[in-house]
């Protein structure tokens, strides 16, 4: 079994001002998801990222420069990753396809994991 | 399918948690802080489903938002006491001995708090959905068929209501109190069953977790020793039974089963089983409650083998005297429909003339299905015929209208 990273964007401002009833809609389905998931043996585990949008460190010459990020207005920010076993890509495609950020947002990336 | 129950799962695990956790923070910080109680019930409930949404459901997810409930708690209230600048010492770590003679429970003392006389009957079930039983706003207004903004003012200002009471009025009542406040919460599990279980619009699966929060409610207050009232057992024993034919009574189409023709296999036996053993400790009343009365009838039913066994004398003679403790139209209904199937259909069509005249039950649906009914009994097929589709205009939901139809059809 290989394992596969689900990247899952959102809009910057997707859950601004979401009311706590919506928002909590709206993470059952994740969370029912994931227990699927998980029963059916394919979760090997995740992350949320938190909203704050975090810093951006870059190489500027010889120094290194710190950046609030993101740094210019940007059309989505990643919002957390999960990781799913699967036999290839298109099995990992297979189980993402009633995947719940479908729903509630628009794409998965699905990334294999580099494993020796 | 199987997400769906997962999902379903997770409502009804996170409505019982929230109410869990709002139970301990009031029964700690007292009723004034009933809002904060509710703000960082569902802050934690928020963080805990964050976090779930990605690492999966803890095994033991009740001590999780304890630890994170009861953390955020203090924070707040040391903040607020900073910022009235009070040296006051807030000391919510060890709490209180329970008082002798007072009810322990904190979920009972939520219950009791929340069906204090301060309220209206019906802000008194909306704010046990919302804060025993964790329903959201919307899903109260789902259940009230009201707008949502209307049920979040009413929720807010009960609790503003309650938070201003004097401490020993919105205590928990003692031992001595309760006769005087029990009949008041017996009333709103009472209310908040017949809500769930009447099949009218909204969201089927969220009526059903109603009903049997409901169920739950009633069982904890007659397991209880100082709640546990010859009363509280017969509306335990009345729930029992009622929800035990919740599977049988919705055919797969959706459409209502008449108890008639209801599979008695799909009872539940477990439910009924208990039911009875409730009613049979409800007997030490002195006389019985309306409780009691229609506990007896919906035994009656539970336990006759089948339709054709039935005893419609007793369950008569039970509706007579019903009729007598509570004179509501829906009670004259009933006894009239058993009375027709005791074989008094004539007097029993009279009866049902006779209420002709009352407003109230022009838009009530099964009044005119019961006059319908005893009239096809009676062989006037053109009158039943009439009060059928009266039945069918009187507005009740698309399943029963749809039934309705159908069984118009059927006999006539």
């Amino acid at each position: 079994m290989a394992k596969f990273a689900l990247l899952l964007p959102h809009a910057p401002d997707r859950y601004v001002g979401l009311s706590e009833d919506d928002y909590m809609a709206v993470i059952k389905d994740y969370v029912a998801w994931v227990e699927q998931a998980t029963e059916d043996g394919v979760y090997a585990g995740g992350h949320k990222l938190t909203d704050d949008p975090g810093k951006t460190v870059s190489r500027n010459g010889a120094g290194v420069e710190v950046h609030e990020s993101p740094f210019a207005e940007v059309s989505e920010i990643l919002g957390g990753l999960m990781i799913i076993e699967a036999a290839d890509l298109d099995a990992a495609v297979e189980i993402s396809r009633n995947h719940p950020h479908l729903k509630h947002n628009s794409k998965i990336e699905i990334r294999q994991v580099h494993e020796v | 399918m199987a997400q769906e129950d997962i999902r379903h799962q997770l409502d009804r695990l996170s409505r019982r948690e929230r109410g869990r956790l709002i139970a301990g923070l009031v029964n700690r910080l007292g009723h004034q802080h009933l809002d904060l109680a509710e703000d960082v019930a569902q802050e934690a409930m928020l963080a805990a489903l964050s976090t779930w949404q990605y690492q999966g459901t803890p095994n033991n997810p009740a001590a999780w938002l304890t630890r994170v409930a009861h953390n955020r708690a203090i924070d707040r209230l040391r903040h607020e006491a900073r910022n009235r600048r009070l040296d006051e010492h807030i000391d919510i770590e060890a709490a209180p001995e329970p008082e002798p003679e007072r009810i322990a429970d904190p979920e009972l003392k939520l219950i009791f708090l929340c069906g204090n006389a301060a309220l209206e009957g019906i802000d008194q079930l909306a704010l046990t959905l919302r804060v025993v039983s964790g329903f959201t706003a919307r899903e109260i207004a789902g259940i009230f068929l009201a707008p949502e903004t209307a049920i979040a003012q009413r929720l807010s200002r009960s609790k503003r209501k309650l938070q201003r009471l004097p401490r020993p009025q919105a205590g928990p009542p003692s031992v001595f109190e309760l006769e005087q406040h029990l009949p008041a919460v017996l009333k709103v599990v009472y209310l908040m069953f017949s809500l769930g279980y009447a099949p009218r619009t909204g969201e089927q699966l969220v009526r059903r977790d109603v009903a049997l929060e409901a169920v739950r409610l009633a069982r904890e207050v007659a397991d209880t020793r100082y709640t546990g009232t010859a009363e509280s057992q017969a509306l335990a024993a009345l729930l029992c039974f009622q929800a035990s034919r919740l599977n049988a009574r919705e055919g797969e189409d959706g459409l209502p089963v008449l108890l008639k023709d209801q599979d008695r296999n799909a009872w539940d036996r477990a439910a009924i089983d208990a039911g009875m053993e409730y009613l049979h400790r409800s007997r030490t009343a002195r006389s019985p409650s309306r409780y009691h009365l229609e506990a007896g009838i919906a035994s009656l039913y539970a336990s006759a083998p089948g339709w054709e066994q039935i005893d419609w004398g007793a369950i008569l003679s039970l509706y007579e005297k019903l009729d007598a403790l509570v004179q509501s139209p829906v009670v004259k209904i009933n006894a009239s429909v058993a009375r027709a199937f005791a074989g008094q259909a004539e007097q029993a069509l009279q009866e049902l003339d006779a209420m002709d005249c009352e407003p109230l039950l022009t838009d009530y649906t099964p009044f005119h299905i019961a006059r319908a009914e005893v009239l096809r009994l009676l062989g006037h097929e053109d009158r039943a015929r009439v009060h059928y589709r009266n039945a069918i205009e009187s507005g009740s939901s698309t399943p029963v209208v749809e039934y309705l139809q159908e069984r118009a059809s059927l006999y006539l």
